[in-house]
């Protein structure tokens, strides 16, 4: 009697719920300057993780493009070493070093060894603390970024997120600015220079460190970072007044195959009561590859490669968008099956199975998201803004299994209208 | 040290198993040996268009995602010139659940006629999306067919051209599967706090009765020396200049697949490298460049590319790719410059060690290279490569007569 006979195959296994997993806020131990150095170690991993977080995002300067120059221009020379140098010395070790900016943050992390996180901190300092921004290198990495920013301006949904940013926040306003090609031929190196020396201090400070972590690396990052390498003092915050205007802006571009949708509007922010229900009904909405908008646009009509909605949070606001790329002449039924599926969260009761699902789907996500040190540490730094800390997740899964069809209905029609907000197109459009 | 177990059921189905106590997740991967190689020439584009068709519903399961969703679990896949791999990972309680999901497509498909439609027409806007409405989005449409004259490898993964997936049939799909879709041609990787009994037991269940499909007999026809060097002009609608050059390379499973490999490395991998150095930042030919291999199974490419400074003409950009290449094949690199890439592989490596699911992935890759302890021999390999191999290889590779060169030019507007 072979198996196959006695297996139901088309019955699914019984589901079990996950284990509960306990998540514990970081130690953190501060340095004599007030740094606050939080750790997640596992002895278990050969590798580490070194962040560090600064206080310095676009937001907070005066011209655009200063932020993102100024963290990347760290790796391209200080007093103590050449861009070579650092280029050298780093690979040598097969260390990467990333560096970004948000409109909140900059920061710096590096990924290494666990040996060679000491050997590579007299260098990560200088970087830090004493970047040179000379000229050369400077003119080659702004030409370099130049050339990158006018690639990607080729590409739609490049376009079309630049004007959706503009409009979401408010041209003029911290989150809304955004650069134009002219922007990079305004950059100085003395805009660089006098931004880190009035944001780069211990005060706007954050370390994070994740894996194999021992004493002796605690000591060099003291050694290190623990001084008062700055007595710039602390500036007062900005102000993001968001103006925000629903309607409808098109780009036309005659010769594209397809168009870029990009449609949404600001939400509450993270602290507020809606935020976690409003995370449930984003991924029932376009989160997860099962969601209704892939479901309709992808996987029934076969208009795109792919349709998402997202949230965006930022330390003082947040946005909501809906995005695709979409053939050309279905523009008009997307954009129609777009606001159906809008409606249909607005005036129908998500039914149970629907609910189970993606609350069995997001309490996966997170159980992926936070399994090891190196995930933790990276969902703790997206916590920094808001100083939410780890709690912030355990509150969240709290929601997520509590909240209910009814209130996913008021969501959608407390923030869903489609009137209210914004669409910006861009792609071979009709023109009628 | 990655340790594992290995067990094949009797229909020649292979299991690798790897415990790892210290997570919630389980990581299930599933290789199945057919790429875009073992496509019709005039029927491209038809491996990655089936690894959509995997997810449009099996024999007694109408949808995929679904029932993987609800048990907390995601997955994706993809396709190459020689592999389909598929992966998923869900809390370590439902493992079951991707037994039975994979068992199930394993042994049929629904073949839905309306699934089928869908998802030609979502790959024909994959196709558009990511490599017609995108600046240098064809350039490798136009580079493989140039360095290949025969071999398969001389289209795309996601096809010559959108008309073959736009003709594609149920019927090429029905015979693609029964051909390539069994047991006997595919891998399972497993790497979770879960030990090798019960997936053994997991296993004889859900798969041990799914009928071995018929011996693979692969013969591609291999790709003849090339004899002069080819050259591809075009002009299309982008920013800035680009080139693409080619050589041809070993396969993979080749001795001199690692020091090639570090060749890459030394010229174009990471800030320090060589062309970075000389071309971007010394000489300022270039906006950026990189150098890397296309780690193919059959013989593959050796690739530089590049993105030249406005005002720099094709002839200054390729003298100075032709110059550091004429210093490879002459100078020793130092003990220290070799070092330094070799380091960068042990990293590397230690990296692609941390999650469950890239260490199924790697597991399940290395057993259908054939050596499954590669996973932990793999920096051994590169640790071999001395001063010497690099000059004999760079010489073998890098000649006139090997090399296909795509200048892509900006038109002007």
């Amino acid at each position: 009697m072979t198996e196959i006979t006695t297996l139901e195959r088309f019955k699914a296994p019984a589901l079990k719920t996950a284990a509960s997993f306990v998540l514990s806020e970081p130690p953190c131990m501060v340095l004599p300057n007030g740094i606050p150095v939080y750790t997640f170690n596992d002895q278990s991993q050969e590798t580490l993780r070194f962040d560090l977080i600064i206080n310095a995002g676009s937001a907070l300067q005066q011209k655009k493009l200063v932020a993102n120059s100024t963290i990347n221009m760290l790796r391209e020379g200080s007093t103590r070493y050449t861009a070579g140098n650092i280029n050298a010395k780093i690979d040598y070790h097969g260390a990467y070093i990333d560096l970004q900016s948000s409109k909140d943050i900059a920061w710096m992390s590096v990924f290494c060894l666990g040996k060679s996180l000491p050997l590579l901190m007299p260098l990560i300092e200088s970087m830090l603390k004493n970047p040179s921004f000379r000229q050369r290198e400077f003119r080659m990495y702004n030409r370099r970024q130049k050339q990158d920013f006018i690639v990607s301006s080729r590409k739609n949904k490049q376009i079309a997120f630049r004007i959706f940013n503009e409009k979401l926040f408010g041209i003029d306003t911290p989150y809304g600015q955004t650069a134009a090609i002219e922007d990079f031929d305004k950059l100085s190196t003395s805009d660089l220079a006098q931004f880190h020396a009035k944001h780069f201090l211990p005060a706007n400070c954050t370390i994070i460190m994740s894996g194999q972590i021992n004493d002796k690396i605690i000591q060099t990052i003291e050694k290190h970072f623990g001084d008062n390498w700055s007595n710039a003092e602390l500036q007062t915050d900005f102000i993001q007044e968001t103006h925000f205007k629903s309607g409808l802006h098109q780009i036309q571009k005659p010769d594209s195959l397809q168009t870029s949708i990009m449609m949404g509007r600001p939400v509450m922010q993270r602290s507020h009561p809606d935020y976690f229900g409003f995370l449930f009904l984003n991924t029932i909405l376009g989160g997860y590859f099962g969601s209704r908008l892939m479901n309709n646009i992808r996987e029934d009509k076969g208009f795109t490669y792919g349709i998402h909605s997202q949230v965006m949070p930022y330390r003082k606001a947040c946005g909501f968008l809906i995005s695709t790329e979409v053939g050309t002449e279905v523009t008009e039924n997307t954009l129609e099956e777009i606001k159906k599926e809008l409606f249909r969260m607005q005036n129908e009761l998500v039914d149970a199975e629907e609910m189970a699902l993606v609350r069995n789907y997001l309490n996966g996500t997170y159980l992926r998201a936070l399994d090891g040190v190196f995930n933790q540490a990276e969902k703790f730094r997206t916590t920094l803004d808001n100083k939410l800390g780890m709690e912030y997740f355990a509150n969240s899964l709290k929601a997520i299994n509590a909240v209910t069809a009814e209130e996913i209905k008021a969501l959608a029609v407390k923030y869903l209208s489609p009137d209210d907000m914004l669409t910006v197109l861009v792609g071979n459009l009709k023109t009628t | 040290m990655i340790k594992f177990d290995t067990f094949t059921l009797i229909n020649g189905l292979r299991f690798v198993v790897h415990h790892d106590a210290n997570t919630p997740i389980v990581a299930m991967n599933i290789l199945y040996k057919v790429g875009a190689r073992d496509e019709h020439p005039e029927k491209t584009g038809f491996a990655h268009l089936f690894e959509h068709l995997m997810f449009g519903g099996s024999i007694n399961i109408p949808r995929y995602d679904e029932p993987l969703q609800r048990a907390g679990g995601d997955n994706n896949a993809f396709t190459n010139s020689d592999i389909t791999n598929y992966y998923l990972t869900l809390p370590k309680e439902n493992i079951e659940t991707a037994f039975w999901l994979e068992s199930d497509r394993m042994l049929s498909l629904a073949f839905s006629e309306k699934s089928f439609e869908v998802q030609r027409q979502v790959v024909v806007e994959e196709f558009r999306q990511n490599y017609l409405n995108q600046p240098y989005g064809d350039a490798w449409l136009l580079l493989k067919p140039l360095a290949y004259s025969t071999h398969p490898y001389q289209w795309n993964t996601i096809g010559k051209e959108i008309s073959h997936i736009e003709q594609a049939t149920l019927e090429d799909v029905k015979d693609f599967y029964g051909r390539f879709y069994n047991p006997n041609n595919a891998i399972i990787a497993i790497a979770g706090d879960i030990s090798t009994e019960e997936v053994k037991q997991l296993a004889e269940k859900w798969f041990a009765s799914i009928p071995a499909g018929p011996e693979i007999s692969r013969s591609l026809p291999s790709e003849p020396i090339q004899k002069e060097a080819r050259k591809l002009h075009v002009k299309k609608q982008v920013p800035v200049d680009g080139i693409y050059k080619a050589w041809h390379m070993c396969g993979r499973n080749d001795d001199d697949y690692y020091a090639t490999d570090l060749i890459s490395d030394l010229l174009g991998s990471g800030q320090s490298s060589r062309l970075v150095k000389a071309l971007i930042k010394k000489q300022e030919l270039f906006a950026e460049i990189s150098a890397f291999i296309t780690g193919d199974s059959d013989p593959g490419l050796f690739v530089v590319t590049g993105k030249l400074l406005p005002g720099i003409s094709f002839d200054a950009a390729e003298e100075g790719i032709n110059q550091q290449i004429a210093i490879l094949k002459q100078k020793s690199p130092s003990m220290d410059e070799l070092r330094k890439v070799k380091n960068r592989v042990v990293s590397g490596q230690a990296f692609s060690s941390i999650s469950v699911l890239s260490k199924a992935m790697n597991l399940a890759y290395y057993t259908y290279l054939g050596d499954t302890d590669l996973v932990n021999n793999l920096t051994k390999q590169y640790r071999k490569v001395q001063a010497a191999d690099i000059i004999r290889i760079a010489n073998n590779i890098f000649t006139e007569n090997n090399c296909s060169t795509l200048y892509y030019t900006k038109e002007n507007d």
